[in-house]
């Protein structure tokens, strides 16, 4: 018996062992799964329930598009898990009709909705000899708790150069005794009527405006709307085997790479057109903008100066409208302070310049401005600079002046004559191991210039033309006989912000070649700049 | 007694164990002259991310957590009152007072500049460093422990007077000898607790002085045990009755309190992994490992310990003291090697050099050389006649 | 006299080891030696050239290296300090472009190295350095163990004056009122020198003036319980070879705990120890005296049985004895009555 009781020991103790090394297996493995999730930006989870009741099960998994594919491999259309409503439009929930009208369908209705149609069409599909989906009792291939595939999507929505194709196109036809076709798709719902109805001149995006009323509103998402809208309508003109039409899979709208396909073949057809057509919506060329003031109006023309605001320029210069009209164009603009001037938002003025400002060509000068001066009291001027308008001037008038100022602007960079510009500068103030460096001045301004000659952003904004040199001769007053360096560069660590003159030196010109991108010299290549000294 | 009894018991200098014992020590001399001409880089894998190698780790660690037989002996006998302990305290101080010697003889070739080794306490003291407490804590104990070990010199000189003012003392040196073991057993620990970013967080915790504690009892226990059952044959005709008698009594003692205290400080370390929250740990490459250690080396002859001492089984205690050592020799290996440094790549990790290996043998052969050579001659395993019964 | 020594010896152990002196008092905390001087290296500013390298280099005399100094390639591998080399750059890939790091020691507030030395080698001056004294060094490389950035390096092949060797903040230098070799030689002024609290005003406003070059984060102003050397950078630290899993405690606050049990112990252990030989003494004492009194207790008891038994068999042999009197008197009665009914009955036939 002692023999069995050493076994026994010698039992437990392996169970232990190789419990503990299961344990850990299973957990390494566990560990490794977690990490390998790959996106689609087909993939929807199915949990429709979730409305109505806590679930059982983990959301299905559902590849829209693969189910497309497979559908079409199959002869099979939309029609298979799509019905089509009273109008004869398709709609977008699986295998029913919802909406008014319609029986409120409960749990149980809903997952018998799901299971009999998914899983029949399997073992249809599986019977005709097809790759299929899961059947009965495959539970958990639907129902994953940890998905290895996950949604990954790009948001989709309208472009400028989309619109246009929309606009321009004549499969969409146009509105009765109108030359443009809006009415198709910008009909709003009016409460007045209870209908939707179309009204000329005050289309907006479906962000802000849709044909359905509150209520139904209410239980839509933005996808649901575009969805419905735009699918829907891409499905119909495919069915009717029209010239073109949109896409009806996910990946078109949604998949990031498709995405860049297609802007990067828009920008070659608009290229080739020269540039995007206006949207005649009777947009202002030109906008007088004023600040907000508080309280009636006054009697003098008092306040900050006005900006004349140039949109026929800036609609050229966005993607969509909505990048500055945030609550749609129908809605009134935010005028406050921080709309206009936050250095950090990509709506705001100063936002979207100083954006601008980090392309290579401007970056050079641009960087080195810490972000204080974007909304400095100097730089105030540079856009309000509009003549207060007459008290109980008109819109029109109004549009009319800031026209007026919008062309008197320059159009190209004014420049210093070519003969006051030093062709070359030799720097040895400080040379020491170094012979003094020649740098080539002429050759650098000229440079400089060549790269802001199609901004009218430099243009307008570089107003003097010794404006230019102070990228380089800053913190003094713009002059064509800048103050030397060593002026204000002596000693290093005396001043925050004002470094050594060694610095100085090599930090102005290192920068400057870092932000505009440039490979030579290199910030390493001490010889490029200036020659060792022989001895 | 004829000629041919005479001449068979006139033993060869050239057993199997002096011959290796000799190669050693020989290899260890060339090593030590290589190590005092061309430094630590011509004969260590040191460098500048792992300055500490298996001269710190086995050497000064699992040398002071082994050589802890010493204080937990002495205590059981002189402070508890366990008379049974009684034979087992000379060869466990004298074990523990070479173990110490050694330490600081190891320590000579590891330290850059041994022969400041007093400077610490002498010309100018760190004592914010827990490596000054270790320092301080360990001159004194070896200095207890020269001065526990001295009755059994006394005796062999002959030195009567001397001898019985020396044994006055032991109360007061067990006492002290205790304070002192605790202080710098938890402070080994402790010293690597201000690298918290550079020891795996299974094996980091702000109890690692408690740890090393805890586990340098198991380990003086497990010790003394072990090195009882290496010394048996080669001592046995030196051990006199009351060793033989009280031997197995002495391994069932330390047995039955080996498994309470490897169990204690098994379940201190699950309530430190609990208390930082580090189980996500267990299933990496280190995590089996630490499991291998707190499983295999701790567990494991806890339980065989408990065995042991229920069936009155002497071997398992035997095997189970063996495994608890090898469990001290792992666990210290793993704080300062194994564990520390787990952040940096593979090529710039540490594995001890020929040079290093050849001392830490060296070092161990010395101690077993003088250790044969102590015991052969001076009463550790028996009483002395002239001294029977006055313990 | 012995308890006496004892005692005395436990008093010169227990003081001489209850001296923490960095461990914090209760409620109370202390900050750097307000001149401090400190560093800050902005890493958008450097461009690897290795200047400082060549001017640490130069102003403490170190040894040529094995690669000059204007060699790039070797920013292609990642280097850490050693005991030719007091600071190095490294070369990281950041999101457009390469950055890079120079790394040296940190003068740290509170150094672990200070706090772990035990021979106090290592002392932060008021100027913010972290000086070196050889002259006491033993050797142990306990520093290198402590140091959180991996900084101090070794003379592995000097066999009998081996060194630490790091960055000394250039205090022969501070001394004279110059600047630390390094951000004396920097062309791009990638590092400023200057009071500690200066320094941090002067990143957090670099900072806030172009927020979109600089990650919002000072390393080092808090790190490891602050240190004197200081990072701002356009990329994550984490991704330039610079730790953030340190923490903001210091070195010496890691070890005040078990530094601080040492006085307990020394003062408590004996308590305890000598209670238990006490008691173990006492238990020991109470046992033989048991014993004692259960063999007295054993022994009177027998004596009193034996003493009852003889009492017993006397009164029973002299109950015995009486009625053997007894018997005897009845019998020599009878033998005396006997005779006479004889005589009477042959006189009845005699006459």
């Amino acid at each position: 018996m002692a023999n069995g009781k050493r076994m026994l020991r010698f039992a437990a103790i392996m169970i232990a062992l190789v419990g503990v090394l299961g344990f850990q297996m299973e957990a390494m493995g566990m560990l490794d799964m977690a990490e390998k999730a790959t996106g689609r930006p087909d993939v929807i989870m199915i949990d429709t329930i979730a409305k109505l009741e806590s679930l059982e099960q983990s959301a299905a998994v559902f590849e829209h598009d693969a189910h497309t594919k497979a559908l079409k491999e199959q002869g099979m259309s939309c029609n298979s898990c799509h019905k089509k409503d009273a109008e004869g439009n398709m709609t977008l929930a699986f295998n029913r009709l919802e909406g008014e009208g319609q029986p409120e369908l409960s749990a149980s209705e809903l997952k018998d909705i799901y299971h009999d149609g998914c899983i029949s069409c399997h073992v249809e599909s599986g019977d005709k000899g097809f790759k299929t989906g899961p059947m009965v009792g495959e539970c958990r291939s639907c129902h994953q708790a940890k998905p290895e595939i996950v949604a990954e999507r790009v948001e989709a929505g309208m472009d400028n150069t989309l619109h246009f194709i929309h606009w321009d196109s004549k499969i969409i036809p146009a509105d009765a005794g109108e030359q443009t076709n809006c009415g198709a798709c910008h009909t709003v719902y009016d409460e007045t009527t209870k209908k939707a109805v179309y009204k000329k001149g005050e289309e907006d995006s479906w962000r802000f405006a849709t044909v359905y009323s509150p209520e139904e509103m209410a239980s839509l998402s933005t996808r649901e709307v575009f969805h419905n809208q735009c699918v829907t309508c891409h499905q119909t003109l495919i069915e009717k085997k029209a010239e073109r039409s949109g896409p009806v899979d996910c990946a078109s709208c949604h998949e990031a790479k498709k995405v860049e396909v297609r802007e990067a073949e828009n920008a070659k057809s608009v290229k080739a057109m020269g540039e995007l057509p206006r949207l005649p919506r009777k947009q202002p060329d030109a906008v007088l903008m004023m600040a907000k003031v508080e309280g009636p109006a006054s009697e003098k023309a008092t306040g900050m100066a006005p900006v004349a605001f140039n949109h026929k320029l800036h609609e050229s210069e966005v993607d969509t409208c909505n990048v500055c009209h945030v609550q749609g164009v129908n809605a009134p603009m935010d005028k406050s302070f921080k709309a206009m001037h936050d250095v950090t938002s990509d709506m705001s003025c100063v936002g979207c310049h100083a954006k601008e400002q980090k392309k290579p060509e401007c970056a050079g000068c641009h960087a080195a401005r810490p972000i204080t001066k974007a909304n400095s009291e100097a730089t105030c001027k540079s856009c309000h600079n509009a003549a207060q308008p007459a008290p109980g001037a008109t819109k029109e008038a109004m549009q009319a002046e800031a026209m007026t100022l919008i062309a008197s602007r320059p159009a190209s960079q004014a420049m210093v004559a070519i003969n006051d510009i030093p062709e070359t500068v030799t720097i040895g103030v400080i040379s020491d191991k170094f012979e003094p460096s020649k740098m080539p001045h002429r050759k650098i301004v000229l440079s400089m210039a060549k790269g802001m000659k199609d901004s009218p952003l430099a243009n307008t904004f570089h107003a003097t033309p010794e404006a230019m040199c102070a990228g380089c001769h800053h913190n003094a007053p713009a002059s064509v006989t800048p103050p030397k360096c060593a002026s204000c560069h002596a000693k290093p660590f005396e001043t925050e912000g004002k470094p050594g003159l060694k610095a100085a030196y090599h930090a102005q010109c290192m920068s400057c070649h870092t932000e505009m991108k440039l490979e030579k010299p290199a910030a390493t290549n001490c010889v490029a700049c200036h020659e060792k000294k022989a001895n | 007694m004829s000629v041919d009894t005479i001449a068979a018991e006139k033993k060869s200098l050239f057993t199997p164990f002096n011959i290796i014992a000799g190669v050693i020590l020989i290899a260890g001399l060339i090593v030590t002259v290589m190590r005092f001409t061309g430094g630590l880089g011509a004969v260590t894998n040191l460098d500048q991310n792992n300055p500490w190698g298996i001269w710190i780790g086995f050497d000064l660690m699992c040398g002071v957590a082994l050589a802890a037989g010493g204080y937990t002996t002495s205590a059981a006998c002189y402070v508890f009152g366990l008379k049974k302990f009684h034979a087992g305290v000379r060869p466990a101080i004298l074990t523990a007072f070479l173990g110490y010697a050694l330490v600081v003889f190891a320590l000579g070739y590891d330290v850059g500049r041994p022969w400041r080794l007093p400077y610490p306490l002498f010309v100018q003291q760190g004592t914010t460093s827990l490596l000054f407490e270790v320092g301080l804590c360990v001159m004194l104990y070896l200095t207890v422990l020269f001065i526990e070990f001295t009755p059994a010199l006394f005796e062999w000189l002959g030195m009567k007077k001397i001898r019985n003012t020396v044994v006055k003392l032991t109360l007061a040196l067990t006492i002290f000898g205790v304070v002192l073991s605790t202080l710098h057993q938890s402070s080994l620990g402790a010293l690597f607790t201000i690298a918290p970013s550079k020891l795996h967080p299974l094996w980091y915790s702000q109890y690692l002085p408690v740890f090393f504690f805890v586990s340098s009892i198991c380990a003086g226990m497990s010790m003394v045990i072990f090195e009882g059952t290496l010394s048996h044959k080669p001592m046995h005709h030196l051990m006199d009755e009351e060793y033989l008698n009280n031997h197995d009594g002495l391994i069932l003692g330390f047995g039955k309190a080996a498994s309470l205290v490897l169990f204690g400080y098994f379940s201190i370390k699950v309530i430190g992994l609990a208390y930082d929250n580090n189980w996500h740990y267990l299933t990496t490459g280190y995590g089996a490992w630490y499991l291998v250690e707190m499983l295999g080396c701790v567990a494991l002859p806890s339980f065989l310990y408990a065995i042991g001492v229920r069936d009155r089984n002497i071997t398992v205690i035997k095997w189970a003291a063996g495994l608890t050592v090898l469990g001290i020799i792992v666990n210290r290996f793993n704080i300062s090697m194994v564990a520390f440094n787990y952040h940096l790549p593979s090529a710039e990790r540490y594995f001890p050099s020929w040079g290093e290996i050849t001392i830490s043998l060296f070092v161990v052969t010395i101690g077993v050389v003088v250790f044969r050579f102590i015991s052969t001659r001076m009463p550790i395993f028996y009483e002395h006649p002239d001294y029977k019964g006055e313990h | 006299m012995l308890r006496r020594t004892f005692l005395g010896l436990l008093g010169a152990a227990g003081a001489s080891v209850a001296l923490p002196t960095s461990a914090k008092a209760g409620g109370k905390s202390f900050g750097p030696h307000p001149d401090t001087q400190a560093v800050l290296f902005d890493a958008t500013r450097c461009i690897g050239c290795r200047k400082c390298e060549l001017a640490c280099n130069e102003v403490n005399q170190l040894p040529a290296p094995d690669k000059k100094f204007d060699d790039l390639t070797v920013l292609d591998t990642k280097r850490r300090t050693d005991e030719k080399t007091y600071t190095v750059v490294n070369k990281f890939q950041g999101k457009t472009s390469p950055v890079f790091v120079k790394k040296q020691c940190n003068h740290c507030l509170e150094p672990a190295c200070a706090s772990a030395c035990f021979v106090k080698a290592f002392k932060k001056e008021p100027n913010g350095a972290v000086s070196y004294d050889a002259s006491v060094c033993v050797g142990c490389r306990y520093c290198m163990v402590a140091c959180p950035f991996e900084i101090p390096a070794y003379e592995y092949d000097e066999p009998l004056t081996p060194r630490v060797m790091k960055c000394t903040l250039c205090a022969p230098r501070l001394a004279e009122g110059k600047l630390p070799g390094c951000v004396e030689r920097c062309p791009k002024e990638a590092l400023t020198f200057g009071p500690r609290d200066e320094i941090i005003k002067i990143a957090r406003a670099r900072i806030a003036a172009y927020p979109d070059r600089y990650v919002d984060h000072v390393y080092g102003e808090r790190e490891m319980g602050g240190t004197s050397w200081m990072y701002i950078s356009g990329e994550p630290f984490s991704e330039i070879g610079m730790r953030e899993d340190l923490g903001t405690a210091s070195a010496p606050e890691l070890t005040a705990g078990a530094l601080a049990a040492v006085p307990i112990v020394v003062g408590m252990w004996p308590v305890l120890l000598g209670g238990i030989y006490a008691v173990s003494k006492r238990k020991d004492k109470i046992a033989n005296d048991e014993r004692v009194a259960a063999v007295k207790d054993a022994l009177t008891r027998a004596g009193e049985e034996a003493e009852k038994k003889l009492h017993e068999q006397l009164s029973k042999a002299e109950v015995a004895n009486q009625r053997r009197i007894e018997v005897e008197v009845k019998k020599a009665v009878e033998e005396a009555l006997a005779p006479k009914e004889e005589e009477a009955e042959t006189g009845e036939e005699e006459s």
